[in-house]
């Protein structure tokens, strides 16, 4: 069979050792939910200074591109969920293709979103209001919303690739036999990861693409 | 006999260690070296302040001194200290543990620390900061200074702190010794959980807004600039839901100790168990519930003032429970007054004045009065230094001969804890009066009338700085010529005691079969 | 975490009702829904989506309490910044001031 993973010497057990990777993780993920809590105060703060502005900024997004990358994260994390438990039944090859394609709807989702910036920046639309859009739009609340949207799309967009990155190394992993059904947890770990980064999209997609209807 | 530090001692050995004592001594020396940092700054602040003039430095170098003074003591100080010196070290030989739960990442903790300092040196080195250490923008997007190292190197530091906190509680769920259930564990260790909950929910905050503010200075962001419809309150809003509850990231680790210290000294359970472990997470989740009592000047509603004015004093029960829980433990108790149970009784004097003084000005129509004021300044500085740095010491003296195999000279111990009381008493009480007198902080000029109370103020930091050299030194001095350590100095009960003084490598030779509670004095201690 | 791993008929029901509710949420801000009302569906529809996610996918289900606990009190303080920060902003007193656009035919004053 596959690799058992080394028990740690100050552990007591292998399943002690698994639970402590497990909490350890989600703490992690709660200080992760934590870090984007900022942004998203800044654009529920800013979205209450400036209701008008926002809607037509949201409105102004591409709500076909936002909701094609919605689908590819859920799917992403459909397939990270049947690649752990993959791992867990012995099936390695299947493991290693589903976290592979979980991978790459990480990659697609990256692609699409950099479409969706280049297109910001071909109207003028930059950081900082700085563009020639925000001469045409010189009311200064659409510089808070666009900056708002970078900063939070973008501090999205690190940890997808983060995400790209550690799923592409435990697929390498998984390949050289160094994590197998006895160490699943290790995929199941990092899928957790993943299915965090989803959810935040899931937050950021009504707030950028959906909140744009006039009253 | 071989132990921790003696095994292996090779510069590479103690580099790529993952022994959780290891680290702990290395940050011991990192943080104590900061400390001295620190404090060079504010002795300098405090002769600028001799004259109600210039007197030693520009206005511009002034502004960039108390902005470092506060950072350095702050992030590389009072909030690494007594977690990553004493928790790293204790935390698992209390739970009967080898090690905490990740100890490669505990290494790495240390690495991101260094990086974060040096980060912030270049930063310091090249054009500092002269924000203040709250960074407001406007100002902190467009000074001249290079106020983004030091931005990022407070950001990097936040990394080692939240990974802290993750290990600890961790470690704390599942490495705890067979038969130890959460009620069972020393209280040092409920506040270690305490502040480790405050740090990894309060830090990424922390991090997120300074982010923001590089993304404003380096790259003109505008993220808070009305002129781009930003609003530097939500700035204030996002800062100060992590910097309040950073206070009690400053304080729940002292009052760890204090715990210990009391029961130890005492000869004594403690009044309460589950008053001290309870009202620890009573302060690690109020604390969050009352950042506004830093903006009741700011502009903020005066809805919000009302909700956080009444939240903020909720936090005072908690630590009020623990005081009255620590007095009465100390009552009737077998006390043994010796250096450490001194800085204890200092501690319990200096940070009831100090609570008192933050019950006040949590009060909003008084801290009109009082914001961004000296009064403000001395009541922080009496928690901060009259609290918190009180218990680092005491706690240096109180596991000194656990952490190096060697006693402290006890005379030494008493003169600098003298020195460093009054000293204390004598820097920061007239800075009450002159807070309420009127006399703004972070000005370089002062009016005339304030001088008397400044020059008294500056004479009391020679004396705090003058007790902290002795303490240094002596304690130095005795790694040398003090007396070989026993394993229970103290005759405590707790669990640390009961291994070697300094421990082996594994913490113990055998695995410890916990069969008391870490504070049963009726008990006596086991015969080895 | 190694354990028994989870039936497909269950990853595929708790993903179908992902994909659902991302349907439902399209549906609405199609149909024009606005004001007060299309955030709280919005924002409501999305903390299902991530409650659906964390009981299934990052199996909650079967945790223990300790990974339970810190599920429920991070997004909790989350809430907490975020509530109060707006509830600030919408209580202050008189309104924001209107800023007039920047002109920006004039240089900007030096730092």
């Amino acid at each position: 069979m596959s690799a058992i993973p080394r028990l740690q010497h100050h552990f007591e057990d292998l399943p002690k050792q698994a639970h402590a990777a497990k909490l350890g993780m989600w703490l992690f993920l709660g200080s992760e939910a934590l870090f984007f809590a900022g942004l998203f105060t800044l654009y529920a703060a800013y979205r209450a200074h400036h209701p008008e502005i926002f809607r037509l900024g949201v409105a102004h997004n591409d709500l076909v591109l936002g909701t094609v990358n919605t689908f590819i994260l859920v799917t992403g994390s459909l397939l990270v969920s049947f690649a752990v438990n993959a791992l867990r039944l012995g099936r390695r090859t299947w493991a290693i293709l589903l976290t592979l394609g979980t991978a790459l709807a990480g990659v697609a989702y990256l692609v699409i979103k950099g479409f969706e910036w280049a297109r910001h920046m071909s109207e003028g639309i930059f950081p900082g209001g700085k563009g020639s859009f925000f001469v045409e739009n010189p009311e200064p609340a659409w510089a808070i919303f666009y900056t708002a949207y970078y900063g939070l799309t973008g501090f999205h967009v690190i940890h997808v690739t983060v995400g790209v990155g550690i799923l592409a190394w435990t697929a390498w992993w998984m390949h050289r036999e160094r994590i197998g059904p006895a160490a699943a947890y290790k995929l199941a770990i990092v899928s957790l990861y993943w299915h965090f980064v989803d959810i935040v999209w899931l937050f950021l997609w009504p707030l950028f693409y959906l909140l744009r209807n006039p009253a | 006999m071989k132990n921790y530090l003696n095994h292996e001692t090779t510069i590479w050995s103690w580099l790529s260690t993952k022994d959780h004592k290891r680290i702990g001594v290395m940050f011991l020396v990192s943080v104590t070296l900061f400390l001295l940092v620190g404090g060079v700054f504010a002795l300098i602040l405090r002769l600028e302040h001799l004259t109600p003039d210039s007197t030693i430095v520009s206005a511009n170098m002034y502004n960039q001194l108390f902005t470092l003074h506060g950072v350095v003591m702050v992030w590389l100080f009072l909030i690494p200290a007594i977690p990553t010196g004493f928790g790293n070290f204790f935390l698992p030989i209390m739970l009967g543990a080898k090690d905490v739960a990740f100890p490669r990442l505990n290494l790495a903790t240390l690495y991101i620390f260094w990086v974060g300092a040096i980060v912030m040196i270049y930063g310091i080195l090249d054009r500092a900061a002269d924000t203040g250490w709250t960074f407001y923008p406007p100002y902190s997007s467009v000074t001249y200074t290079k106020a983004g190292p030091v931005l990022l190197g407070v950001f990097i530091l936040g990394w080692s702190t939240i990974i802290t906190g993750v290990n600890f509680i961790t470690t704390i769920h599942t490495l705890r010794a067979k038969g130890m259930r959460f009620m069972d564990m020393p209280l040092f260790a409920w506040a270690l959980y305490g502040v480790s909950v405050i740090q990894i929910l309060g830090t990424p905050v922390l991090g997120i807004v300074l982010l923001m503010v590089v993304m404003d200075h380096n790259f003109d962001w505008g993220l808070f600039d009305p002129a781009r419809g930003g609003d530097p309150l939500i700035y204030q809003h996002i800062f100060w839901f992590y910097s309040h509850p950073a206070v009690y990231i400053m304080i729940l680790p002292p009052m760890g100790v204090v715990s210990e210290i009391v029961s130890t000294m005492a000869h004594k359970n403690p009044l309460s168990y589950k008053a001290i472990a309870y009202s620890t997470f009573g302060i690690a989740f109020a604390g969050f519930l009352t950042w506004g009592h830093h903006m009741f000047t700011s502009g903020m509603s005066e809805f919000n003032a009302g909700i956080f004015g009444i939240l903020s004093m909720t936090v005072a029960v908690f630590s009020a429970i623990k005081v009255f829980t620590w007095t009465g433990t100390l009552y009737k108790g077998s006390v043994w007054l010796r250096t450490p149970l001194l800085y204890i009784f200092a501690f319990l004097f200096l940070f009831i004045f100090g609570g008192m003084t933050g019950v006040a000005v949590a009060a909003t129509s008084l801290d009109i009065h009082w914001h961004d004021t000296y009064f403000v300044v001395a009541h922080f500085h009496f928690i901060m230094v009259g609290a918190s740095l009180t218990a680092f010491l005491a706690a240096l003296y109180y596991w000194w001969p656990k952490i190096t195999g060697r006693m402290y000279f006890e005379g030494w111990g008493v003169a600098g804890a003298v020195l460093v009381f009054l000293g204390f008493v004598g820097t920061f009480f007239p800075q009450f009066l002159l807070g309420n007198g009127g006399m703004p902080r972070r000005y370089y000029h002062y009016s005339e009338e304030f001088q008397a109370l400044n020059v008294l103020s500056t004479a009391g930091s020679w004396v705090l700085g003058l007790g902290l050299l002795l303490v240094l030194v002596t304690l130095i001095w005795s790694l040398f010529t003090g007396e070989k350590a026993p394993a229970n100095p103290w005759n405590s009960r707790s669990y640390e005691w009961m291994t070697p003084s300094p421990p082996p490598k594994e913490n113990f030779f055998e695995t410890p079969r916990i069969q008391r509670g870490p504070y049963d004095y009726h008990l006596p201690l086991e015969r080895r | 975490m190694n354990g028994r791993p989870t039936s497909p008929v269950t990853i595929l029901g708790s993903y179908g009702a992902i994909y659902l509710l991302v349907v439902v949420n399209l549906v609405l801000a199609l149909a024009g829904i606005s004001g007060t009302w299309a955030v709280v569906l919005a924002v409501g529809i999305a903390s299902l989506q991530a409650i659906v996610v964390a009981l299934f996918s990052m199996e909650l289900l079967r945790s223990r309490r300790s990974v339970v606990v810190v599920s429920v009190i991070a997004p909790l303080f989350v809430v907490l910044l975020l509530v109060l920060t707006v509830v600030d902003v919408y209580t202050r007193q008189p309104p924001p001031l209107d800023i007039p656009p920047i002109d920006r035919t004039i240089p900007s004053p030096p730092p």
